[in-house]
C-alpha cells in the first residue's frame, strides 16, 4: 500500500503533465477557446432561468427557504447542481480515462492510477470556474456575502470523495464493461437521491419502509456537498461543523476505501485495457 | 553466472494467460463461469532464467509468438510474471513503440515533457536534456506545432529521441530502431553505441540476426515461451539460423533470415563516421597476381587498405559477399574471426585469406566496413562498391552459389565403411596455404 502510494508520488510529473495534457487539449481548436469553460456554466444558468423562471414561473416560492427577495431557483439549483456535477465529472467520468490511456499501459509502465488521478485533478479547474460565475451572478444582483470565500473549501473533498470511487468504478470497469452501463442508470437514482431539483426540507416527513426520508438522504454524502454549496453561496452562511464533519469523513472514507481496492485489484491490469 | 553486477536477473520466470475468448469482459458470463470454473491458460513464457550484466548489450531473439515481447514487457514492469521473480537494477526506459502518448493536439515540446513523464523521468532531468532531444529529433521549428500534423517519420524521430535521452540505466528496445530512413537508422545506432559505452545496459529484441551477432554480447533464443539457448551472441546467432535452415528445408519454407531487408537497399552507399576509412579492396590471385578475377577452387587473398585518422584501438573489419541479385553469400568479419587488430593509425592493410575459393562462376559484388571493437559503431563502411569476378578454376558445380568442395565417390572394391571412413578423415586434412608468407593477420605497411 505505500509502496504504491510512494510510487505513485513519483511519477507526480506525469500526473501533473496528463493534468495539464487534458486541461490544454480540452478546448484546442475551437474558436472560443477556454472560453467554453465560462460559456458552458453561464448557459445552464440561462437555460434554467428560461425553463423554471419565465416559462414555469418556478422562481417565486422555494419552500423552507428564506433569502432576502431573492426568491431564484435557476441560481438555487445552480448553486447546488456545481457539487453534482463535479462529482459527476471526476468519479463517472474517470471510467473514460482507460480508454484514452488504456493503450498506454501496455506499453509503457506507469501507475494506472496516476490518469484516473490526473483526470480528477484536470476538473478542479471548471468547478472552481463554476463557483466563481455562480458568485459573480450572485453578486451583480446584489446579494454577494462573505461566505463566498469559505466556498473553495468545497473542492478538495469534492474532489477526494469522487476520486476514490472513481478508482474502483474505472478498475471495476476495466474487467467488466457492464459497470458504465450500470453505472448509467445508478447516477440517475443517485440525482434524485440527492436534494439538487428540491430541498431537504421540501422532504418534510415523508418515510420509505418507515425510515424517514430525509434521514437516509442526509446518509448520502452527496447532500451534504449540495447543501454546504448552496449554504455558501445561495443562503450567505457558513454550514455547521456536522455538515464539514460528514464531508470530510466521507471523502477519506472514499479515499482510503477505493485506494486499497484499486492497489490490491490493479496489478494485472495492463493485461485488461 | 559471470563475476560482474548484474543489471537485471530474471529467475525461474513464468507468466500465464487466460485465453481472451474465455475472459468474458461482461458480468453475467463471469457469474456463468464461477461455475463452471473452467479456463484456458496459455503460458507465455515458462520457466525463464537469465542474468544480464551491467553495460552489457542483451539480445533477445525468436520466432514471432516465441514470448520474446512478453519478456520485454515483463522486464519493463508492465506485466507480472505469474510466478518467478525479476529484479532490475537502475531506471528503465523501454522503447516498445514509438510516439508512445503523443497527444495528436500538444505541440511537439510539450508532448517531450509529457512522453518523459510517462517514461517515469524527473522534470529536471527534462528540461536538462530537452535541447539535446530536440536536436536530435531534427524537427526544427515543428517543435512548437501540434504533433497531428507531423509525418510519421517525424513522430518516430520525436519517440526514439525522447526514450535514448532520458538517461536511462537500462534501456529496452523492441525492434524499433528498425524504423525510419536509412540516415536516423544510423544515428539511432550512433547513440546507441554511444549510450552503451557511457554504461548504459541494452536489452534488444530483434529479428535481425545481423544485429544480434554484431551489436550484442549475450543472447537468449526463445522458443514457444521457453529458453532455447543462451550464450554468446554469436554463438545463439548461429545456431538459431541453423535451426531456420533445417526448418526451412523441412517445409520448402521461403522466410526472412532477417538480414534480407538489408541486402536490397543501399548499394554503393558509404556510411560511417570516418575516423578510418576503407580506402580500397583488392584481391591477389594464387599467383601472385593483383586481378578483379578469381578462380574458382583456387585461394584468393582479399586485401582491405585502410587509413585510420587518429589512433583506433582494436578495430573490426568485415567484408560481405553478396550476389548479383544481392543475395548476401557470406559476411566474415575480424572480430568474429577472434583477431585482435591492436591499434591502428595511417595507412594499412589487413588481408582476409580464402584457401580455396568456394564461391560457383559469375559476379559477386563486396561490402567492406571498418567497425569499432564491439562492431557497435560504423566507422566506414562501403556497400557493395567492389566487384569481383569468379572465374571457372578447378572446381566443376556450376550452378548454385556455393561449391562445397565435396568429392563423389562409389564403394568401388571397399565396403560402405571405408568411405565414410575417408569422408570422416577429410576434415583433419591441412589446406594448403599457398600465400601464408605474405598473407599475415594485419598488415601494418604504412602504418608509422
Amino acid at each position: 500500500m505505500l509502496t504504491a502510494t510512494d510510487e505513485l508520488w513519483g511519477y507526480r510529473a506525469l500526473v501533473q503533465n496528463l493534468t495539464n495534457r487534458q486541461l490544454k487539449s480540452q478546448y484546442k481548436e475551437s474558436l472560443f477557446g477556454n472560453l467554453w469553460s465560462m460559456i458552458n456554466p453561464a448557459a445552464t444558468i440561462g437555460v434554467y432561468s428560461l425553463v423554471f423562471g419565465v416559462l414555469l414561473k418556478f422562481g417565486r416560492n422555494i419552500p423552507g427557504i428564506q433569502y432576502g427577495d431573492l426568491q431564484s431557483f435557476p441560481l438555487y439549483l445552480f448553486c447546488g447542481i456545481i457539487m453534482w456535477s463535479a462529482f459527476n465529472r471526476v468519479a463517472i467520468g474517470a471510467m473514460g480515462t482507460f480508454t484514452t490511456t488504456g493503450s498506454l499501459l501496455k506499453k509503457v509502465y506507469f501507475p494506472p492510477a496516476a490518469p484516473i488521478l490526473a483526470h480528477a485533478l484536470a476538473q478542479v479547474k471548471q468547478t472552481m470556474l463554476e463557483g466563481l460565475i455562480a458568485m459573480i451572478v450572485l453578486s451583480a444582483l446584489g446579494y454577494f456575502s462573505w461566505s463566498f470565500v469559505l466556498w473553495p473549501l468545497l473542492i478538495p473533498p469534492i474532489v477526494i470523495f469522487s476520486l476514490g470511487l472513481g478508482l474502483m468504478l474505472t478498475l471495476a470497469n476495466a474487467y467488466y464493461k457492464d459497470v458504465s452501463y450500470l453505472m448509467n442508470i445508478i447516477t440517475m437514482l443517485l440525482f434524485y437521491c440527492t436534494p439538487i431539483l428540491y430541498s431537504l426540507e421540501r422532504i418534510g416527513d415523508a418515510e420509505i419502509f418507515g425510515v424517514k426520508a430525509t434521514t437516509l438522504l442526509l446518509l448520502n454524502p452527496l447532500t451534504h456537498f449540495v447543501a454546504g454549496s448552496r449554504e455558501m453561496l445561495y443562503l450567505g452562511m457558513a454550514p455547521s461543523v456536522t455538515r464539514w464533519v460528514a464531508i470530510w469523513f466521507s471523502s477519506f472514507l472514499s479515499l482510503a476505501l477505493g485506494w486499497v481496492v484499486f492497489v490490491r485489484y490493479s496489478k494485472d491490469v495492463s493485461e485488461v485495457v | 553466472m559471470s563475476d560482474g553486477k548484474m543489471a537485471i536477473r530474471a529467475d525461474d520466470v513464468s507468466k500465464r494467460f487466460r485465453l481472451a475468448h474465455n475472459r468474458s469482459e461482461y458480468l453475467k458470463e463471469a457469474i456463468k463461469r464461477a461455475e463452471r470454473t473452467e479456463f484456458t491458460d496459455f503460458w507465455a513464457l515458462k520457466n525463464v532464467s537469465f542474468e544480464v550484466e551491467e553495460g552489457s548489450m542483451f539480445g533477445i531473439i525468436g520466432h514471432n509468438g516465441s514470448g520474446k515481447s512478453t519478456l520485454l514487457r515483463l522486464l519493463s514492469n508492465i506485466y507480472r510474471p505469474t510466478t518467478g521473480k525479476i529484479s532490475t537494477k537502475g531506471r528503465i526506459s523501454a522503447l516498445l513503440e514509438l510516439g508512445t502518448g503523443f497527444h495528436p493536439q500538444l505541440s511537439g515540446r510539450e508532448n517531450i515533457y509529457l512522453n518523459a513523464s510517462i517514461l517515469g523521468i524527473p522534470q529536471k532531468v527534462i528540461a536538462r536534456r530537452i535541447d539535446d532531444i530536440i536536436a536530435f529529433a531534427d524537427i526544427g521549428e515543428f517543435i512548437d506545432s501540434p504533433v497531428k500534423i507531423y509525418s510519421s517519420g517525424m513522430k518516430v524521430r520525436l519517440g526514439f529521441s525522447v526514450a535514448v535521452h532520458v538517461e536511462p540505466e537500462i534501456l529496452l528496445l523492441d525492434e524499433v530502431v528498425a524504423v525510419g530512413d536509412e540516415r536516423f537508422k544510423r544515428r539511432c545506432f550512433e547513440h546507441i553505441y554511444e549510450l552503451r559505452r557511457q554504461g548504459v545496459t541494452i536489452v534488444l529484441v530483434t529479428h535481425s540476426l545481423g544485429q544480434v551477432q554484431s551489436l550484442c554480447d549475450q543472447a537468449i533464443w526463445m522458443e514457444r515461451g521457453e529458453v532455447r539457448e543462451q550464450g554468446h551472441a554469436i554463438d545463439i546467432a548461429r545456431s538459431y539460423l541453423q535451426q531456420v535452415n533445417i526448418t526451412e528445408a523441412e517445409a520448402g519454407f521461403d522466410g526472412d533470415l532477417g538480414d534480407a531487408d538489408l541486402i536490397l537497399e543501399g548499394r554503393g552507399e558509404r556510411r560511417g563516421t570516418g575516423e578510418i576509412t576503407i580506402e580500397h579492396v583488392s584481391f591477389v590471385n594464387a599467383h601472385k597476381a593483383v586481378t578483379p578475377f578469381a578462380n574458382s577452387g583456387r585461394p584468393l587473398v582479399v586485401r582491405i587498405h585502410y587509413k585510420a585518422h587518429q589512433p583506433i584501438k582494436n578495430p573490426s573489419f568485415a567484408l560481405r559477399f553478396h550476389t548479383d541479385s544481392g543475395t548476401m553469400v557470406t559476411a566474415p568479419n575480424s572480430r568474429r574471426g577472434r583477431i585482435n587488430t591492436g591499434m591502428v593509425d595511417g595507412e594499412g592493410t589487413i588481408f582476409y585469406k580464402i584457401p580455396r575459393m568456394h564461391l560457383t562462376p559469375g559476379t559477386y559484388h563486396l561490402t567492406a566496413g571498418v567497425y569499432d571493437e564491439n562492431n557497435l559503431h560504423i566507422f566506414d563502411q562501403r556497400e557493395r562498391e567492389f566487384e569481383l569476378r569468379v572465374q571457372p578454376g578447378s572446381a566443376n558445380d556450376g550452378e548454385g552459389y556455393l561449391d562445397l568442395g565435396g568429392q563423389w565417390a562409389m564403394p568401388t572394391g571397399g565396403s560402405e565403411e571405408d568411405v565414410i571412413e575417408q569422408g570422416a578423415a577429410m576434415g583433419a586434412e591441412r589446406v594448403d596455404g599457398v600465400l601464408d608468407d605474405r598473407a599475415t593477420a594485419v598488415g601494418h605497411d604504412g602504418a608509422a
